[in-house]
């Protein structure tokens, strides 16, 4: 499937592969936080950069210290976004301004003197990456469920839904794999029975919307690791230029059925949020 | 556990930042430190590279932030050699590391990966990477590296003999996986 062969042996090109992606670890969680705190820093050195000083030299040691920066005088009014163009899109903000904040975690410890110095920071499990509809039966409007990286039982015990481990990343292209309860009503995949080939399923980010076509669906039995494939199952599945796929998996169950339930789709269109 | 305020004050391009930090942390961080040889100056490669793409993320959001970043790790490696040649240390093993999440059986296998990767050279490591890591077509590579595709082409090549007749990489080991695979 590799359309760029180096004239080497093709088991080596899979062994390593294999070894390359078996071989992740796990990000830190306050990875996104710690970037935004390090811009800052790049930006306080840029600007005293112009002006060499004594003063300016010490606004870089400031800038260099998490704890001074709530505080600090030199680099408070650096912080990010607070003199940034305001281009980003204001859709995702209406959008966004509604949905309860991650959970902060700080990384004081307990018995720290003064909390208010230290870096609280909102953990990256709890950053929805996106958010998914279904088409309701009866013709109720669809409501978008948030997507979390980790489908943990307390993420998906919430009304969420999660990435399923070995799933591409939202809006990557490549299989997205995603679970979610469906055993009662109002849970997020409750309407994944009722769902036909040809339904449209919105799966949206802060910046695109992307509609997926319902293929198929069927009972898979637990364990079966096919399902997160590059090219998903069904064999016969409709082959896009993009090879944007959707895979939706029941978080447990059904109830009579043989296994969990999983409805294929396939990409049919993105567009700008 | 409480929220907030502060960040739900925050502007939406902040969210955005966060969600595609938590979309593919996990993936960039792994090509930080493959390309870096060291989990330490590779987490710290990625802390500069997204820090300097937050500060231009208006711009970038809309195009595609995962090959902004990738370059930026890329230029951060390369630069980092040129600042600072005395920083690299030749050893044979890589230095112990904190870490209590990985098994002991994958740990080793991460070290050996990491020393087999450590033989080779930094070009030939990041090619590496992108090819077989985030499955890249050439083009691309050659694109994110500043390079001409038929160098990508010999650097693959050249690194992939390199890790064969890699003593930490035991082609035992690759033909073992490889029989897993098929």
């Amino acid at each position: 499937m590799n359309p760029h062969p180096v004239h080497e042996p093709d088991h080596d090109a899979a062994a390593l592969r294999h070894l390359l992606a078996a071989s992740e670890g796990t990000a830190p969680r306050n990875l996104a936080a710690a970037a935004r705190n390090r811009s800052t820093r790049i930006r306080a050195r840029r600007r005293t950069a112009a002006v060499v000083s004594a003063a300016a030299a010490a606004v870089v040691a400031a800038g260099a210290s998490v704890a001074v920066l709530p505080g600090g005088t030199g680099t408070a009014s650096a912080r990010p976004g607070a003199s940034g163009t305001p281009t980003a899109s204001g859709t995702s903000a209406d959008a966004s301004s509604t949905k309860p904040a991650p959970p902060m975690t700080s990384a004081c410890p307990p018995s720290s003197v003064q909390p208010s110095q230290c870096l609280t920071y909102p953990d990256i499990q709890w950053i929805p990456v996106g958010g998914i509809a279904l088409p309701q039966p009866g013709g109720t409007a669809p409501q978008f469920r948030d997507i979390f990286v980790t489908p943990s039982d307390e993420v998906l015990g919430k009304g969420n839904v999660g990435l399923y481990p070995g799933s591409a990343n939202v809006g990557a292209g490549g299989n997205l794999v995603l679970t979610g309860r469906a055993e009662q009503p109002g849970d997020p995949f409750a309407a994944l029975a009722a769902l036909r080939a040809g339904d449209k399923v919105t799966v949206r980010t802060t910046t695109h919307i992307y509609t997926y076509t319902v293929d198929a669906g069927r009972d898979v039995k637990p364990g079966d690791r096919e399902i997160t494939a590059p090219v998903p199952l069904p064999p016969g599945a409709p082959q896009n230029g993009s090879g944007a796929y959707l895979t939706l998996i029941a978080a447990g169950p059904r109830e009579g059925g043989p296994g969990r339930l999983v409805v294929w789709a396939h990409q049919t269109d993105v567009r700008d949020a | 556990m409480t929220p907030d305020a502060t960040h739900t004050g925050d502007p939406p391009h902040t969210r955005d930042f966060d969600a595609f930090v938590a979309a593919n942390g996990r993936r960039l961080l792994h090509i930080a430190r493959l390309i870096a040889g060291d989990d330490h100056r590779g987490e710290d490669l990625l802390q500069t590279a997204l820090a300097r793409t937050y500060l231009r993320w208006h711009r970038i959001q809309r195009d595609d932030p995962v090959a902004y970043v990738r370059r930026a790790l890329v230029n951060g490696q390369r630069d980092w050699w040129r600042r600072k040649p005395s920083h690299e240390r030749p050893a044979a093993y890589p230095p112990d590391r904190a870490s209590d999440v990985d098994l002991a059986e994958e740990h080793a296998r991460r070290d050996a990966l990491l020393r087999a990767l450590a033989g080779l050279t930094r070009r030939e490591r990041a090619v590496i990477v992108l090819r077989f890591y985030e499955d890249l077509p050439e083009t691309e590579i050659a694109e994110t590296l500043g390079i001409a595709p038929g160098t990508v082409k010999s650097t693959a090549a050249r690194a992939l003999r390199k890790l064969r007749e890699s003593p930490d990489l035991a082609s035992a080991e690759l033909a073992h996986l490889a029989k897993a695979n098929t």
